[in-house]
């Protein structure tokens, strides 16, 4: 290639970049100022994002004819994402503001599972493409090569928006407000403003900036049901790399982000998903906050509501546990084989709840991204026994060691993090895993999944597959217990009350919090393989955001602050997922709707709602 | 023999220098008071101290060993116990479930995974508990304990690693005042008893003068005295820059 051409290719690829850039700096503009103003992470910003597409299409082919009608179709749709996110944060958000994040977190989440079937509903499942629009819908030769008019639009806009939120924030009142809740929230409240006028515009203003960001996506891609998850993950690395709360770092890790995709497409196009993740990888091990974020103050440990202190099982407690265990040894004797094969789901389920407990209840480690572990371990059994051909017992065996490996590798990161950032990042390498497992076709199946993991022939019986389930799982939901009351489970303990304090009696703080990731991992790996063998299959679906959300909303269904909380709630969870599956078409409407009210209203579980009724708190 | 010397130690915030060339020496079984008014540096030089900021220059030396920049964890292991102006404790413990967790660490048992905790160390544990007045409330849950009961349990558990240097930030702050006798009455037999150094901030004047061997006073980073109780106070300098305000306060309160 002559070196003009090199150079031409060059700046053609980075004006490809930029337009890709430009949609993604808008999604995470706004879900940074969201963050800064209300300290909320909101998952439903991408939802927010695919609506402000939707509701972009039906406009664009009504008035969508002549260039000023199409801008003002997609000016209109930013307006009404806007109003909808005011709906959400006068109705939700409002009420979360001072719950902990992960609950924040699954809430949003909530949102986002409402928002995917009321647009099923409204749009249809079919992707819609939108026509071009109108007088730019041609191409300009730049150096040889044809860039399409409305990529230059699109970067055009960006800029646009940058220098009137930049105006915004500067120079008007408003933007002094908003800055000024953004570094000390304190202050804002002294002056005497009404911070829930302040947090609903900034909540406006954010989504008003998804719904502009999925509007002009219209004409470059159709509009999906899949929009929202994937532009999220998207916008989380974004804001992670530039840093929460600011408006520049959104702006160089988005175009930093898109044109490392855009090269690195050319380049290396098996891996630029390891691209992306080496570049957050190093931003995060350097600068923890991101490039532009301020470190977080360490808002000091939660005194607000200290757990009681652990108390060994009393008597009652061990009689609970006796007829739980004897209830699972008598069940399938009782029940039918449809009903055995629910009750193996939910042994395995327990234990993937149990290792996601330990981690959030016993370490304080916030994770959003479990599936991780329990997919590699499903997919550590299934692609032993696709590729090596294994039974199943070595099989098994292979699950914990991916578990914990893809553990000690992801954690060795996550664990310098704590909070929200914390969460990201462990939903991020999820969803990385997630992609690999989806996009490596040749190793994996892709889509199509692994097919063909049945048990040994010895197991192959629904009840004796049961039995080998349930005791393993049951056995190492023992031994997770075992080890909260170890010197270990304390030590943790102890780092989850004050990181500081056990930093001051010589616990080596990252070390073992990456300790109890790695064997968290294990744990979800074992039932990650266990739900191989009783599927059948592996799909990327183990590994994707939906997994892990399933793991919080037993933990929490059950109750944080209980040992049997999450086996009570993958009982419940399962049991109420699967009447839904057969009742209703609309199950993810209903799921999120549950969701939402269960963080709103019973954010202790149904321990805690058992204790209230009892009176007294149970362990 | 010195169990402590500081040298020129320095850390800036952006612009401002909070510890400006700090240097002074600490020794075995001597208790030195670092006062200063609002500002001075003291918490940073604490923490400079203490490993949990690193400072832009100078030297920390433990004993015989250099520790400057190394991390706290690290730091507790060369001796060093550590309170906190606010008390920083396991809220969802026990007394003596606070005292055996910091125990397992400094027997290198954290990561153990086997026997439970609370069958481990109980009567070191004890022991500590009762030396700081709390036996009775070894099975409380620490979210229970009032103020000074957290302060004394600080204290135990800033002894569980033998320390020979206490570094302790405003030992007596959100105290009442027949409290604040008591706890350092409960320092003084420490130092009598175990012979165990210790460097501590403090406001209560009443505090310093009664139970300090030594004072540094430190002014906008720097060291502007240094000496017996008897001659700080009587140091034209700092009736200048400290006791004025140090008047003033005591007149509104």
């Amino acid at each position: 290639m002559a070196l003009e051409d090199f150079v031409s290719f060059i700046v053609a690829q980075a004006i490809a970049g930029l337009a890709s850039a430009a949609s993604l700096f808008l999604i995470a503009v706004g879900l940074s100022i969201v963050f800064g103003v209300t300290r909320v992470v909101n998952f439903a910003h991408g939802s927010l994002y695919m609506l402000g597409a939707y509701i972009a299409y039906s406009l664009v082919v009504v008035m969508g004819d002549s260039f000023l009608g199409y801008l003002l179709a997609l000016l209109l749709a930013a307006v009404a994402v806007g109003v909808i996110g005011g709906v959400i944060e006068s109705a939700l958000l409002r009420r979360i503001y001072h719950a902990p994040e992960l609950f924040q977190l699954l809430a949003t989440f909530g949102v986002v599972l409402v928002v995917q079937d009321l647009t099923r509903t409204i749009w249809g499942p079919d992707d819609l493409f939108a026509p071009r629009m109108p007088g730019l819908d041609g191409a300009i030769e730049i150096l040889g090569y044809a860039i399409p008019t409305y990529d230059l639009f699109l970067i055009g806009v960006a800029f646009a928006v940058l220098g009137g939120l930049w105006l915004l924030f500067r120079k008007t009142r408003f933007g002094v407000l908003l800055r000024a809740a953004t570094e000390d929230r304190q202050m804002v409240a002294a002056l005497g403003i009404d911070q829930r006028w302040l947090f609903t515009a900034a909540f406006v203003l954010g989504s008003a900036l998804a719904g502009l960001g999925g509007a002009l996506q219209m004409p470059r891609q159709a509009a999906s049901l899949s929009m929202d998850l994937s532009i999220i993950v998207d916008a989380f690395v974004v804001v992670v790399i530039g840093g929460m709360g600011s408006i520049a770092g959104a702006f160089i890790a988005a175009v930093l982000i898109s044109e490392l995709l855009a090269f690195g497409l050319v380049i290396f196009p098996q891996i630029t998903l390891v691209l992306i993740f080496l570049v957050m990888a190093v931003t995060l091990v350097l600068k923890p906050s991101g490039l532009f974020g301020k470190p977080e103050f360490l808002t000091a440990e939660d005194v607000r509501n200290p757990d009681p202190p652990l108390q060994p099982s009393g008597p009652m407690a061990r009689t609970g546990w006796r007829l739980l265990l004897a209830a699972g040894l008598v069940a399938p004797l009782v029940l039918g084989e449809f009903s055995t094969v629910i009750l193996t789901e939910i042994a395995i389920l327990a234990l993937f709840a149990a290792s996601l407990h330990f981690l959030i209840w016993g370490g304080g480690l916030i994770t959003f991204g479990h599936a991780a572990y329990f997919g590699l371990g499903a997919y550590g059994a299934g692609l032993a026994v696709f590729h090596l051909s294994v039974g199943m017992a070595p099989a098994l065996l292979l699950a914990p060691i991916a578990g914990a490996l893809g553990a000690l590798l992801f954690g060795w990161f996550c664990v310098r993090l704590t909070g929200i950032y914390m969460a990201m990042l462990t939903l991020a390498f999820a969803q990385i895993a997630w992609s690999i497992a989806f996009q490596w076709i040749e190793f994996t199946g892709g889509d199509n999944g692994i097919l063909g993991v049945w048990p040994s022939a010895w197991a192959a019986d629904a009840t004796v597959f049961y039995y080998l389930a349930f005791s393993v799982c049951a056995a190492m939901i023992w031994a997770l217990r075992h080890v909260l009351f170890s010197p270990f489970g304390y030590t943790l303990r102890g780092i989850r009350d004050s990181a500081l304090r056990s930093a001051a009696i010589g616990v080596d703080v990252t070390r073992h919090r990456w300790l109890a990731f790695t064997l968290a991992g294990a744990a979800a790996g074992v039932s990650g393989g266990f739900f191989a063998f009783a599927k059948g299959s592996v799909f990327p679906e183990v590994l994707f955001v939906s997994t892990s959300v399933d793991g919080l909303v037993m933990v929490l269904l059950g109750g944080m602050q209980s040992l049997a909380g999450p086996i009570l709630g993958a009982i419940v969870y399962t049991e109420i997922q699967t009447e839904l599956n057969r009742l209703t078409d609309l199950w993810q409407l209903v799921l999120g709707v549950f969701i939402v009210v269960l963080v709103v209203i019973l954010p202790r579980g149904l321990v805690g709602l058992s204790a209230l009724l009892l009176g007294r708190r149970v362990s | 023999m010195s169990v402590l010397i500081v040298s020129d130690l320095a850390k800036a915030y952006g612009g401002v220098r909070a510890v400006d060339g700090v240097s002074f020496a600490v020794e075995a079984g001597e208790r030195v008071a670092l006062i200063g008014p609002n500002g001075a540096g003291k918490t940073t030089l604490f923490n400079a101290i203490h490993g949990q900021v690193r400072p832009d220059a100078g030297q920390v030396i433990l004993g015989d060993r250099e520790i400057t920049g190394l991390a706290p964890h690290r730091v507790w292991r060369h001796g060093v116990g550590r309170t906190f102006q606010i008390t920083a404790t396991f809220m969802s413990m026990t007394v003596i479930e606070n005292v055996q967790v910091a125990l397992a660490s400094h027997h290198r048992v954290a990561a153990r995974l086997g026997r439970a905790l609370r069958h481990r160390y109980r009567d070191e544990a004890g022991a500590l508990i009762t030396q700081v007045g709390l036996g009775d409330a070894a099975e409380r849950a620490v979210s229970e304990l009032a103020y000074g009961d957290l302060k004394r349990l600080e204290l135990a558990v800033a002894l569980t690693n033998e320390p020979f240097l206490l570094l302790m930030d405003e030992p007596t702050a959100g105290m009442a005042g027949d409290g604040r006798g008591q706890m350092m009455a409960l320092v003084d037999r420490l130092v009598s008893d175990v012979g165990v150094a210790v460097l501590f901030t403090e406001h209560d004047m009443d505090v310093v003068f009664g139970h300090a061997d030594r004072v540094i006073v430190l002014d906008r980073g720097r060291v502007i005295a240094s000496g017996s109780p008897e001659a700080v106070r009587a140091n034209a300098d700092v009736r200048a820059v400290y006791l004025g305000t140090y008047d003033d306060e005591e007149a509104v309160t």
